[in-house]
């Protein structure tokens, strides 16, 4: 190397240690000491104060929206020590290694956290933010869909896999990016309602809505590592969309529905998805065959969003009375139908099937009841209540209900603590009953968001707080959608290339050639 | 300035000669502008935008590539970088070509300049060559000087291994570049062994190994950069494959067969003729490139100027349209700049009407025709359409900040202002929209409802109050969408609703629907603007409805009396002389003749002859 080279080289170098001591300079640690009161909470986002949160959750990074030279985050508790994290831009990023010491060594003991301004005058200490930390952990993982706003394009679809604990996430399957062996993608199919057993992550399921033609609607049942396709449909039968697992994991339950998509040319939400028909069956997972039960599929109902009940011995779904048997003026009754939550007995031994039921009738709430989740001890049920129809996400009324199932003749709650004033909608259970997920468009009414909740002794909720992202102004930059949370204890441990392979086994056979009428995912009305 | 000194002053003139040729070309003739306008590659500063490069080969050559590309929506730094960078291929070149011959060949060096020319005429094109180029050969000339010095063979396999790693971790398909300067430099080292043929079945392993494993999902495979689609991009491309890899070969086989005895030569004419013929060949290409895509540049200017809202610009440029041009698109932005302009309700037939006014209500994948489709919806004032289609075209355009600027302007005139926030967000992280999207974010922060707006404040007077539900248009052969009731229903939310008026106007103008073109004239009242005032600011009926209504009135045998309407007696006295010149010809070709210069662009001319090109 000449001369020159080598000077070159060593200014460069000169230039980067600079660099890195400009920025380790910016945000060393400095003495807080003497600070003045603002006496109020700083301004951040997330808000994360007076929440609730478990011990195992990522750190709870934030921006401070206050006007500063710098910032300091002081996160402290009753044992341990604190963790202090300093900031010129007030992004403020936890140590993940001292937090998690932190928030163990304080289960059931209270989280403080203190903001600092440094401004002309010094440092301003903003009011000590106080939360609890809960005994109970929260399920691990959290699988969702991650999805741009869509209407009935599906280029950029990929269900994704969150470590709670971190931040660490990993594609489980991208419709575009994930390949089978043969290296072939998905395509524009879309892919949706994945569905575990019992909060495990051994026993899988999604659906495929086909993009080309050459494509089938099915049903990839993954079990064990590996991946399998199932046709659902039944001649003119639309295939299988909202499934349940049985808890023995030996049945599903799952909804046909024909659904159809509409458009308001007016009001906030553009878009509107109505059931044209929907009935529900029965897929025998050891046999491969499916069912159909009278009581569940009967002709002058809409009968949709089947769950099991923990133990196995009821069916609980949503059940509304069919205005358009003839198909006809959908679009001058879609708002006015509204679903009662129902169930029906089920005998797991015998396979006998009791009578249908009303447990919340939609006349007497005022809303219509959709996606009813039972918690894994049993004792509550939440659901969607909203002004009409079966697709809450779409509709800014949807809020979350609550059903005391140990109280019988118990009226559901609306749970004010933890609705906004936009779409609150689609909620997950932790395996220990005392955590929910749900999405939630309060931050803007488009993009859905997760958000974490304590359920507290007495069935209250804590306030909600927004699933942590390690960089905490990536929210407000994402316009993509999170959907279908769902805890899970375990790593799902099916490849993508697994899943892909049975993804593009679901081909079009010769006796499909003529399109059946549900392999047309949305109809126009008119 | 060693170098500088010592650079032969015939070559640099010549250089300098060529770059300002080439620099002037690209800023007048090509307009980078446009490049960026059709490619719209896309960049944004936030760290996530950066991962996604990190994650396969050839992505940081992708995310140079892009941020370079941010410039060309400036025309003169465009012109600038563009040019830089056909100056680093050429200077590339020269050495790579020097390394191999072992001296220099020095007008080798223009040619994949004229080639890149070529490829900036393409304002199709989203290959990053030129980086591919810088990549390729960088490491191609670094193989070839440490060949001759280093004597171990595991040493240079070793090398040429890592280099070939990163080269195609850094530059994906660079490799082409790459390989065929390594495996001659192995060939002229060890002629007997075949080295060369595992340089370049390792090369071509790299990709094949990456693509059928899967272990990163790579966006563009290594097949879109042999095969195209466009027969001129394979030009460019292949030629410059063939120049690099032939070119290295000749080079190797002429130092086999030992140099050419030196002839003595006239120094001063061989570098004045090398220096015209240098120049007369950049010409030649430019001039040929030009008239190539002379077509894409026109409707790339169309569309640009009509999206930049310069709206003269887009008559201008619609005047050298060829009839078959006048497609749903560019007949609508025509259109719609005779409308901005005021001149619709006068003007419409001077050009080729030969389609629907407005574009359909349907999804493609032309990502500009949704754009379009989507504007148009929004300055309608349907937005719950504007809405539904910005949200199609999201997942069509990928990121691409031109929607999400339709879309922030459609959550802040839906007053949906946090929605709006976060499309202002994102794009204040893109450096051409970043002053605009603070801009905006700043008066949002002012005047939270944007009460000040006027634009926003006339959108929201013409939004819609009343739903209807209406099927989701979603398929090309289904566009059951009614255009008609749908420009009505504006009018019956802002009478004023000028666009509405005028376009529906056209449409039943089109059809010769004379009885719709009565019943809406009364509507005319509402309307303000230049087209509906005089000098004076006495009330005007613009010229092509008075001859409707003339013509209505003929038909119908009835007067037309109608508020805020007056057919002038010229025009019921050019209506009796169109009459009777086509009245005297009994075939329609020579009544169109007689009529041609007299009533060409006029309402008679178009209802007597229907549409066509009458330019």
């Amino acid at each position: 190397m000449s001369r020159r080279n080598r000077i070159l080289l060593g200014v460069a170098l000169l230039a980067l240690l600079a660099l890195a001591a400009v920025v380790g300079f910016e945000n060393r640690a400095e003495t807080l000491q003497p600070c003045a009161e603002a006496h109020r909470p700083a301004a951040t986002y997330p808000d994360y104060s007076a929440i609730v949160i478990p011990p195992n959750i990522a750190p709870l990074n934030l921006k401070v929206l206050e006007p500063g030279r710098k910032f300091c985050l002081r996160v402290s508790a009753g044992a341990g020590a604190p963790v202090e994290v300093f900031s010129t831009g007030g992004n403020m990023r936890l140590q993940p290694g001292a937090w998690r010491k932190l928030l163990e060594a304080n289960r059931g003991g209270e989280l403080r956290m203190d903001i600092y301004a440094r401004r002309e005058s010094g440092w301003l200490h903003f009011a000590t933010a106080r939360n609890r930390i809960a005994a109970e952990e929260i399920d691990p993982y959290v699988v969702y869909r991650y999805i741009p706003p869509v209407y009935n394009k599906w280029d950029q679809i990929s269900i994704r896999q969150r470590d709670l604990r971190g931040f660490d996430e990993r594609i489980l399957v991208d419709n575009q990016r994930s390949r089978d062996p043969g290296g072939n993608s998905a395509g524009s199919a879309c892919l949706n309602c994945h569905t575990f057993l019992n909060h495990g992550a051994s026993q899988m399921l999604l659906h495929l809505r086909p993009a080309r033609k050459s494509q089938i609607p099915a049903m990839i049942l993954a079990r064990q590592g590996r991946a399998e396709m199932v046709d659902t449909r039944d001649g003119p039968a639309p295939p299988a969309a909202y499934t349940s697992w049985h808890p023995s994991g030996k049945l599903l339950a799952f909804s046909r529905n024909r659904l159809v998509q509409v458009f308001h040319t007016a009001g906030v939400e553009t878009r509107e998805v109505v059931d044209q028909a929907s009935d529900l069956g029965l897929y025998l997972v050891d046999t491969g065959q499916v069912q159909a039960v009278s009581e569940i599929s009967r002709p002058d109902r809409l009968e949709t969003f089947p769950v099991w009940s923990p133990d196995g011995r009821y069916l609980y779904f949503s059940s509304a009375p069919l205005l358009w048997p003839d198909n006809k003026n959908i679009h001058l009754l879609y708002d006015k139908v509204q679903y009662d939550l129902a169930r029906i007995a089920y005998h797991p031994v015998t396979g006998r099937w009791g009578q249908v039921e009303t447990v919340v009738a939609a006349a007497q709430l005022g809303k219509s009841v959709s996606l009813a989740q039972v918690s894994p001890d049993g004792r509550f049920l939440m659901f969607c209540g909203h002004d009409y129809g079966s697709f809450p996400i779409f509709q800014p009324s949807s809020d979350l209900y609550l059903l005391d199932l140990s109280r019988s003749g118990a009226a559901p709650r609306r749970l004010d603590e933890i609705n906004s004033g936009r779409t609150d909608s689609y909620h997950s259970w932790s395996s220990n009953s005392r955590w929910v997920v749900f999405s939630s468009k309060r931050e803007d009414g488009m993009f859905a968001r997760f958000y974490i909740s304590h359920l507290e002794a007495g069935g209250r909720f804590g306030k909600p707080f927004v699933m942590p992202q390690e960089d905490p102004g990536f929210y407000g930059r994402c316009l993509m959608t999170f959907n279908r949370p769902e805890l899970v204890r375990e790593p799902v441990t099916v490849s993508p290339t697994e899943l892909m392979r049975a993804i593009n086994l679901a081909t079009r056979r010769p006796e499909d050639a003529a399109p059946a009428p549900s392999d047309t995912p949305w109809q126009p009305l008119r | 300035m060693l170098k500088a000194a010592q650079w032969p002053s015939a070559a640099r003139t010549r250089d300098i000669a060529f770059f300002a040729v080439l620099l002037s070309y690209v800023w007048v003739g090509i307009d980078t502008r446009l490049i960026y306008h059709w490619q719209g590659p896309v960049f944004y500063t936030f760290p996530e935008f950066v991962d996604e490069f990190l994650k396969y080969p050839g992505g940081a050559a992708d995310y140079l590539y892009r941020l370079i590309a941010q410039t060309y929506a400036w025309r003169a730094w465009g012109a600038m970088v563009a040019t830089a960078q056909v100056a680093v291929v050429a200077a590339l070149t020269e050495a790579y070509f020097k390394a191999l011959a072992g001296r220099a060949l020095p007008l080798v060096r223009y040619a994949p300049a004229a080639l890149l020319l070529y490829h900036l005429n393409l304002y199709y094109d989203r290959t990053p060559i030129v980086l591919a180029l810088i990549l390729g050969l960088t490491p191609g000339v670094v193989f070839v000087h440490l060949s001759r010095r280093w004597r171990s063979e595991a040493a240079l396999a070793g090398l040429y291994v890592a280099l070939l790693a990163a080269v195609y971790y850094l530059g994906g398909m660079a490799i082409v570049f790459f390989a065929p300067a390594a495996a001659m430099a192995h060939m002229a080292r060890r002629p007997r062994f075949p080295w060369w043929i595992v340089h370049l079945l390792l090369t071509a392993a790299a990709p094949v190994t990456v693509e059928l494993l899967g272990p990163a999902y790579l966006p563009v495979p290594a097949r879109d950069w042999f095969v195209f689609p466009d027969v001129r991009l394979a030009i460019v491309c292949w030629g410059l494959y063939g120049f690099y890899a032939l070119g290295a070969a000749i080079v190797w086989w002429r130092r086999r067969v030992g140099p050419r005895p030196e002839r003595p030569r006239q120094r001063r004419l061989v570098d004045v003729l090398a220096t015209a013929s240098v120049l007369l060949g950049l010409c030649s290409v430019a001039a040929v490139s030009y008239r190539l895509n002379s077509r894409d540049r026109l409707l790339a200017t169309l569309d640009y100027d009509s999206s930049s809202e310069n709206w003269p610009a887009v008559l201008d440029a619609s005047r050298r349209l060829a009839a078959k041009d006048f497609n749903p698109l560019t007949l609508y932005e025509i259109n719609l700049a005779l409308h901005q302009t005021d001149r619709l309700a006068d003007d419409m037939f001077q050009f080729p009407q030969t389609g629907s006014m407005l574009l359909d209500l349907r999804v493609d994948m032309f990502l500009p025709y949704m754009l379009k489709v989507t504007d148009m919806c929004l300055r309608l004032g349907r937005v719950n359409e504007a809405e539904h289609f910005g949200g199609e075209t999201i997942i069509l355009a990928k990121s691409d900040p031109r929607i999400y600027r339709l879309m922030a302007r459609v959550n802040l005139v839906k007053g949906q202002t946090a929605a709006a926030r976060k499309f202002l967000t994102v794009l204040s992280y893109d450096l051409v929209s970043a002053a605009w999207a603070r801009q905006r974010l700043r008066e949002l922060n002012r005047d939270p409802q944007l009460a000040a707006d006027q634009q926003v404040q006339l959108l929201r007077r013409r939004m819609l109050r009343n739903d209807d539900m209406l099927p989701v248009w979603q398929r090309a052969d289904r566009t059951s969408a009614d255009l008609d009731r749908l420009l009505l229903d504006q009018l019956e939310q802002d009478p004023s609703n000028r666009m509405a008026f005028e376009f529906l106007m056209g449409r039943r103008l089109l059809a010769r629907d004379m009885a719709a073109v009565r019943a809406l004239m009364p509507r005319i009242k509402d309307m303000t603007g230049p087209a509906y005032a005089g000098p004076g600011g006495e009330r005007r009926t613009p010229l092509r409805y008075q001859e409707a209504m003339a013509i209505y009135a003929d038909v119908t045998g009835a007067a037309v009396s109608i508020e805020g309407f007056e057919v002038q007696p010229e025009t019921i006295q050019r209506a009796a002389a169109f009459k009777a010149i086509i009245s005297q010809f009994p075939s329609r070709d020579a009544a169109m003749q007689a009529a041609w210069d007299g009533f060409r662009g006029t309402y008679f001319f178009y209802f007597a002859f229907g549409p066509g090109d009458y330019r």
